[in-house]
């Protein structure tokens, strides 16, 4: 995998496709950052705030760059700002993409699925609930209950948002070593790489701020449904303020300083947690400043 | 001045750029927003520059020294704490007001340069310093107006103020050339009059001109003019400090080193 070009050579999908594949729209949206930050184009704080090198989209390979890019214009906290690209027109753009070459489930085909499970469960309870009222065979019953068990299963499976195609696609992947970008979409900023006892955060390798790297700290619970994959849920207070805002009694900028969890496996949702300090600076508009 | 005396170049050090100032070559002092620190919660980058022995210089932008009110004594105790948790060599903030009638200005506005607005400022200044732990330096401002009826330059005014508070000042340079662009002002006239000596450092911004106005933005590159302007400076004075302020639309590292490297050349070769 070369970082943000396709490889029709081996695989008919980017990096950010692969980042989807392996972990959802997050992923997908934290290899658009990545690749980002690595080509000079974003720059990252000790407290995880990302900034626009250049106010301009220039050198954005990608709709999903480009949309980050513009979104860390003004300073963004880094779970944030992945956030918001993981739920950007962009991202969505992509997710088609991958439905019309058949390696997502479609929202259709999901929902489809979804309520066959519904329906298992209540053809399981009305099967159960006919012994008791209508004295129905207990053999039958349990029969029905079994298959009722297994078309749920099979049913889960097929509600999957990563469908076979899309598996096997992600597997012919090898990622190398010093493929970052590749390591990022496989196992995501706040998965752990390396063997134990030497494992290390993926924000580590790439040589986040432990306190940047903080803001990608994971939730315990699976809130996410497992329904679209990875999303991050952030909650960060800014200390923004102009020439006169601030008092002295404005009490500044804390930073976060929480550890990460770990998982590197497919979708799952993530929560980051942080707080920033923007500059006052100075006045700046028309011809006043300081 | 003690440390003053060769603070060297440097840069305004701002969340967003933390790490691209630890790793800039050369950089010898930064100057932090005084408001945006808390004394008990410094920023991680903050404490590694200290501890690398950078001086880590608070510049105040609340003050409003120039108000009619009275000085906000707790802000200036923000602006003490803050300048003992650095262990600063002096703080700053500018000549100007940013409040009255209970109003902020959200913006640096000019005092009128009469004796009255003078001797408020003065007793404001004097305030300040008899709640600040260090010496206080105060800037000039790029101003949107001029009051009507002002009865001393800028220079002057600034003159004054020394001479009656004792106190620094603060030039910056790119605020001079926005005076001259948009005010018509004689920057040359201007350095003539302050108290050179009285100097502790320089500030230099960049900005862009919209239709024959200068806007000092501190997002844009620094303009040669504003260079030309130091240059002049330097070669009265040799200045214990110049500073980069960047505020917004922060350029690549190699870029902001550039900009330093301009700063230093210009020193140099007017020297």
């Amino acid at each position: 995998m070369t970082s943000g070009t396709r490889t029709p050579g081996r695989t008919g999908v980017s990096p950010e496709e692969f980042g989807y594949l392996s972990g959802g729209p997050g992923r997908a949206a934290e290899v658009a950052v990545v690749r980002l930050l690595e080509a000079g184009l974003l720059r990252i704080s000790r407290e995880g705030v990302v900034s626009a090198v250049a106010a301009t989209a220039a050198g954005a390979a990608t709709p999903l760059e480009a949309y980050a890019l513009g979104a860390a214009r003004t300073g963004r906290m880094l779970g944030e700002l992945i956030k918001s690209t993981a739920t950007s027109d962009a991202l969505a753009a992509l997710k088609q993409h991958l439905v019309d070459r058949g390696f997502l489930a479609s929202a259709g085909r999901r929902k489809f699925w979804g309520a066959v499970r519904t329906l298992t469960l209540v053809g399981a309870f009305v099967a159960m609930a006919s012994v008791a009222v209508f004295h129905f065979n207990v053999g039958y019953a349990i029969l029905l209950l079994l298959l009722a068990l297994v078309v749920r299963w099979f049913a889960g499976r097929m509600r999957r948002p990563v469908r076979r195609a899309g598996r096997r696609e992600a597997a012919r992947i090898t990622v190398m070593s010093n493929d970052r970008l590749g390591i990022v979409a496989q196992h995501g900023l706040a998965g752990r790489i390396g063997q134990f006892p030497q494992q290390y955060y993926v924000w580590e390798m790439l040589g986040i701020a432990p306190s940047a790297g903080a803001t990608l700290r994971r939730g315990k619970r699976r809130t996410a449904r497992q329904n679209d994959g990875a999303y991050y849920a952030s909650s960060c207070n800014s200390c923004s303020s102009c020439s006169s805002g601030c008092g002295a009694d404005n009490s500044g900028c804390g930073s976060s300083g929480s550890s990460c969890g770990s998982s590197d496996s497919g979708s799952s949702d993530s929560g980051s947690s942080c707080s920033s300090g923007s500059s006052c600076g100075s006045s700046c508009g028309g011809g006043g400043g300081d | 001045m003690g440390v003053l005396d060769k603070l060297g170049v440097g840069i305004g050090w701002r969340p967003e750029i933390d790490l691209t100032v630890e790793r800039l070559p050369g950089v010898d002092f930064v100057e932090v927003v005084a408001e945006n620190l808390h004394v008990e919660h410094l920023p991680e980058s903050i404490v590694l520059l200290r501890e690398r022995g950078v001086p880590v210089l608070p510049h105040a932008v609340s003050l409003s020294l120039g108000s009619a009110d009275p000085v906000d004594v707790h802000r200036v105790e923000h602006l003490g704490a803050v300048a003992e948790a650095l262990g600063a060599p002096l703080v700053s903030d500018h000549v100007c007001f940013v409040r009255a009638g209970g109003l902020d200005s959200g913006h640096l506005m000019p005092v009128p340069r009469t004796r009255d607005a003078l001797d408020v400022l003065v007793a404001n200044v004097k305030t300040a310093q008899a709640n600040l732990p260090v010496p206080l330096a105060l800037e000039n401002i790029a101003a949107l107006l001029e009051w009507p009826d002002g009865e001393l330059t800028e220079g002057q005014f600034l003159a004054e103020l020394v001479e009656r508070t004792d106190c620094h000042l603060l030039i910056d340079v790119a605020n001079l050339h926005a005076n001259a662009r948009n005010l018509g002002t004689d920057p040359n006239r201007f350095l003539d009059e302050i108290p050179l000596e009285r100097l502790a450092y320089v500030h230099v911004a960049g900005g862009v001109e919209h239709d024959g106005v200068y806007h000092d933005t501190h997002a844009h590159a620094v303009r040669p003019e504003v260079l030309e302007l130091l240059g002049e400076l330097r070669s009265r004075v040799d200045p214990p400090g110049v500073l980069l302020e960047r505020d917004d639309n922060y350029p690549s590292d190699s870029e902001l080193a550039r900009e330093l490297a301009a700063i230093r050349e210009v020193l140099a070769r007017h020297a």
